[in-house]
């Protein structure tokens, strides 16, 4: 591939904004060369000094002006600049857009909103149509505008690597987006949002304080396609907690010639660790009485997501094992009732929530990679067989959505269409599941249309992140928080702990 | 030139059906010089969704699980903020349960215009919504409504005075919905095709028309019956049609993203609802060149003028006997099918229907001083 060449428009190389300077770092570390900079105004600052104007130092050996051969323009600033200059660059000009720009963030924190739309546009002649490069939704930290606000900035700048390598040349049709919302705060806006933080965050606390989280495993004795047909819930029967220092969650069915199977993850408050355990039963009749069946290894590491897959007439548990950086598929021996033969699939990437399908003659496996940040970034391989040898997609990330992209449980065929539940952590960890339709999948494609939202209060819970089904049977798994103030000294003391190694650390 | 008035249209969710297609149609076609739609939903799901996320229409959830729970509260203060963030001037709601959340936030967060939409008959909908719905209809500024029969129903059964009650015809793509272009391929062999686009619940009376078509299954053998839409009922109607012994002549087709191949499918398009407004489906169907028998309930009338397409609702007997002559008659299917097309193209547009609403939201906007 040739070199991405750009150049800058507005700004000035001594004061350019947080957002900017981290935008050119990335795409000049990708390997694109800055080969122009046509100086405007001075962008304005953000509040409390967060995102003050800095000097591109290394920027002095820019030409002041245009140049030949460009492939695009980086619009900094708010302005809309002369048609001529719209046309100057191969692939045009380009802009960071998001519906509550100025100041970046900053109302989206205010009004306490789950996520946040970034895009990059391509301007047009028409000043109200752009056309759309690439558009992300983020999760929004309610309770920090500083730690939202690197999250955004990083992901604009990650957006415009991706574009300026991936779709430059992308021509879709221009969108009127509506007008973008500007709003200065003023000085009461910013005591009111330091005092809405401060509430945030004491009601986390609060929480976090006097409530364990529990995850438990539900029964439902319906077709998993039911999901997407009904707007109703059909009833649950919930499997019993272990007890009151470990939870069930990540529930997987599968049916097997002697009976009906049962994975699940365990978790232990204590070790922090979770492990794989089953029941087995041949009428189907899951009482919760699980057992260890020893897929983590001696050296205690995180095992979780036991996704089950059925292949040439054997069945595989294929769990998440990312702190080993690889996958591994584990045969089941019907006769001795006992998982064998680990086979690893994946070397050399930390996959979070592994599921494979297979789909239009491919073996597709999607996952999140620990590397991305585990919850928005969708990554999918594909190869002829489950076990590999797996390909990237061309579009890898081929989705950032924090509402949609995670993966949560089996996906499925329903009418000739494939179905994908994946999780919304946009309110928090594992919030609710959103059933993908998926409209187009191939090596070089993807997309996918949430068709059905499962909300974890319809279940009476607050979180819900696993959706699996075999034949008849459903399951699936719901949060909920148990009130547990005789363990509030034991948390002061762990959070005072790691307060303290986070210090030494520091020092 | 004045900006564009920022608009909130409002509905449960995004999935297929008449009222969702209605407010995309609105949300997509309506004039941005004049107006910047954005669109709220209490269950921000459907395939719709995508849609309206593709055209760059911003989206708000206000998710609650019903109006018992408390976060309708955390609902409310969710969509007040974004009221009063992005100046929303006018708050549109197309049904219920829409209409009963948004209308009193719009209300009390002082938005200077509200407006509610009935598109279906109120018997349809539980008691105590349809109690609560006559005090919204006393905090909105006007009721959008979408056939003269609901229109008049309104004012005899609710008391709404007819001043503030407005007729806008559902709109219809008819570039879209045109009897050229490609067809869906299925049921080869069978000829003519009986069709009905409808989500499968009891109200829609999908039930009646498998009934009919196996009374005239034996008569007609050529004949095939083609169903498009998906619901509760879908796995029962397939029960009923393999008990009836029509597999291999009846086609679920599921819920489809674009209904128009399906339709051109058809030459025939039976509408057998129990309670209908003004149907999307049939309108879309006349457009599509196909020859409409409906029930003769609500709006159907407005529509399918000639009473000899028309129906007992629920009677699958009587719908076999309005069939029969279509089904022997090739000449008579395509004469009826050009007269409907024609009256659609007359009535029903994209650009007459969504003009007339957005004349309806500057002449209130106007009237609170709001718009010049």
């Amino acid at each position: 591939m040739s070199v991405v060449r750009f150049g800058i428009l507005g700004a000035r190389p001594e004061c350019v904004s947080l957002l900017g300077r981290r935008a050119i770092e990335l795409l000049r570390a990708s390997g694109a060369e800055l080969v122009a900079w046509v100086e405007g105004d001075a962008e304005p600052a953000l509040p409390w000094n967060l995102h003050q104007p800095g000097a591109m130092h290394d920027a002095t050996v820019i030409p002041r002006g245009l140049t030949d051969n460009i492939d695009f323009l980086l619009l900094l600033g708010d302005f809309r600049p002369a048609q001529p200059v719209l046309d100057h660059a191969r692939h045009g000009v380009w802009r960071f857009a998001t519906p509550n720009p100025a100041p970046l963030a900053f109302w989206d924190v205010f009004d306490g909103l789950f996520h946040i739309e970034v895009r990059l546009d391509r301007l047009t002649v028409d000043p109200k149509r752009s056309i759309s490069l690439d558009r992300r939704w983020v999760k929004v930290d309610r309770q920090s505008y500083r730690r939202t606000l690197n999250t955004v900035i990083q992901e604009m700048a990650e957006m415009l690597v991706y574009a300026a390598w991936n779709s430059m040349a992308k021509n879709s049709p221009a969108i009127e987006f509506p007008p973008a919302q500007r709003q200065a705060p003023s000085a009461l806006d910013l005591l009111r949002l330091r005092v809405k933080l401060l509430l945030r965050s004491g009601g986390d606390q609060y929480r976090g304080l006097l409530y364990s989280e529990a995850w438990q495993v539900g029964i439902v004795e319906d077709s998993i396609t039911g999901f997407v047909d009904s707007e109703q819930l059909p009833p649950v029967r919930w499997l019993p907690s272990p007890d009151k220092t470990r939870f069930l969650a990540d529930p997987f069915v599968a049916s097997t010639p002697g009976g009906w199977l049962l994975m699940a993850e365990e978790f232990d408050f204590a070790t922090g660790l979770g492990k794989i355990v089953q029941e087995f039963s041949s009428e189907g009749l899951f009482a919760g009485r699980m057992q260890d069946v020893g897929l983590q290894d001696e050296d205690g590491t995180h095992v979780s997501y036991p996704f089950l897959l059925s292949h040439g007439g054997a069945l595989y548990c294929i769990p998440e094992t990312h702190q080993k950086n690889g996958v591994w598929a584990w045969r089941w021996n019907e006769t001795s009732r006992a998982w064998q033969d680990p086979r690893e699939i994946v070397t050399g990437v930390a996959c979070i929530d592994p599921t494979p399908v297979f789909f239009e003659n491919r073996w597709w496996l999607f996952y999140t990679d620990k590397a991305d940040g585990v919850d928005s970034k969708l990554r999918i391989c594909f190869a002829d067989s489950p076990f590999g040898p797996w390909r990237q997609h061309a579009r890898n990330p081929v989705k950032t959505d924090i509402r949609s992209s995670r993966p949560g449980g089996t996906p499925f065929m329903h009418r000739g269409q494939l179905y994908r539940p994946a999780q919304d952590s946009s309110k928090h960890y594992g919030w609710r599941l959103v059933v993908n339709l998926v409209t187009r999948l191939s090596p070089d494609e993807f997309e996918e249309e949430p068709v059905r939202i499962l909300d974890s209060s319809r279940l009476g819970a607050n979180g819900i992140h696993t959706l699996s089904g075999a034949g008849s049977k459903t399951v699936l798994d719901a949060r909920r928080w148990r009130f547990t103030p005789w363990l509030t000294p034991r948390r002061l003391i762990h959070k005072f702990r790691k307060l303290y190694q986070l210090r030494k650390k520091g020092s | 030139m004045s900006k564009p008035v920022p608009v909130l249209l409002m509905n449960y969710d995004l999935r297929f059906g008449g009222t969702e297609c209605q407010l995309c149609e609105t949300a997509l076609h309506l004039d941005r010089s004049r107006f910047t739609p954005h669109v709220a939903c209490i269950r921000l799901q459907g395939r719709r969704r995508a849609e309206l996320e593709r055209e760059g229409v911003p989206l708000v959830e206000c998710f609650f699980p019903s109006f018992g729970s408390w976060r309708v509260f955390e609902a409310a203060r969710r969509m007040a903020t974004y009221l009063h963030r992005h100046r929303i001037q006018v708050v549109h709601s197309f049904d219920v349960p829409g209409n009963l959340f948004a209308v009193p936030v719009a209300f009390l967060s002082r938005v200077p215009v509200v407006l509610s939409s009935q598109r279906a008959f109120r018997e349809v909908t539980p008691g105590w919504y349809h109690r609560f719905l006559r005090l919204t209809d006393r905090l909105v500024d006007g009721t959008v409504v979408n056939s003269a029969n609901l229109r008049e129903h309104l004012q005899r059964h609710d008391g709404i005075a007819a001043k503030r009650l407005t007729l806008v015809y559902n709109s219809v793509d008819l570039e879209r919905f045109s009897p050229s272009g490609p067809k869906a391929d299925v049921l080869a062999g069978c000829s003519p095709v009986i069709g009905c686009t409808s989500m499968l619940r009891p109200e829609k009376g999908v039930g009646t028309l498998i009934e009919a078509f196996a009374l005239l299954s034996a008569r007609y053998p050529c004949a095939g019956l083609l169903l498009v839409g998906t619901g509760p009922q879908h796995a029962e109607m397939e029960t009923r049609a393999e008990q009836l012994g029509l597999t291999g002549r009846i086609h679920f087709a599921g819920p489809v993203m674009d209904v128009a191949p399906w339709l051109r499918r058809m030459d025939i398009f039976a509408l057998p609802s129990l309670s209908e407004a003004l149907s999307n489906s049939l309108i879309e169907a006349m457009a599509t060149g196909c020859v409409a028998v409906a029930s003769d309930v609500g709006g159907n009338a407005e529509l399918v003028c000639d009473s000899l397409c028309r129906f007992r609702p629920g009677d699958a007997e009587d719908l076999a006997q309005t069939l029969e002559p279509l089904l022997g008659d090739g000449d008579l299917r395509a004469r009826v099918a050009a007269e409907g097309r024609a009256f659609v193209q007359s009535t029903f547009s994209r650009e007459e229907s969504l003009g007339r609403l957005g004349d309806l939201y500057m002449q209130h906007l106007r009237r609170k001083g709001v718009a010049p």
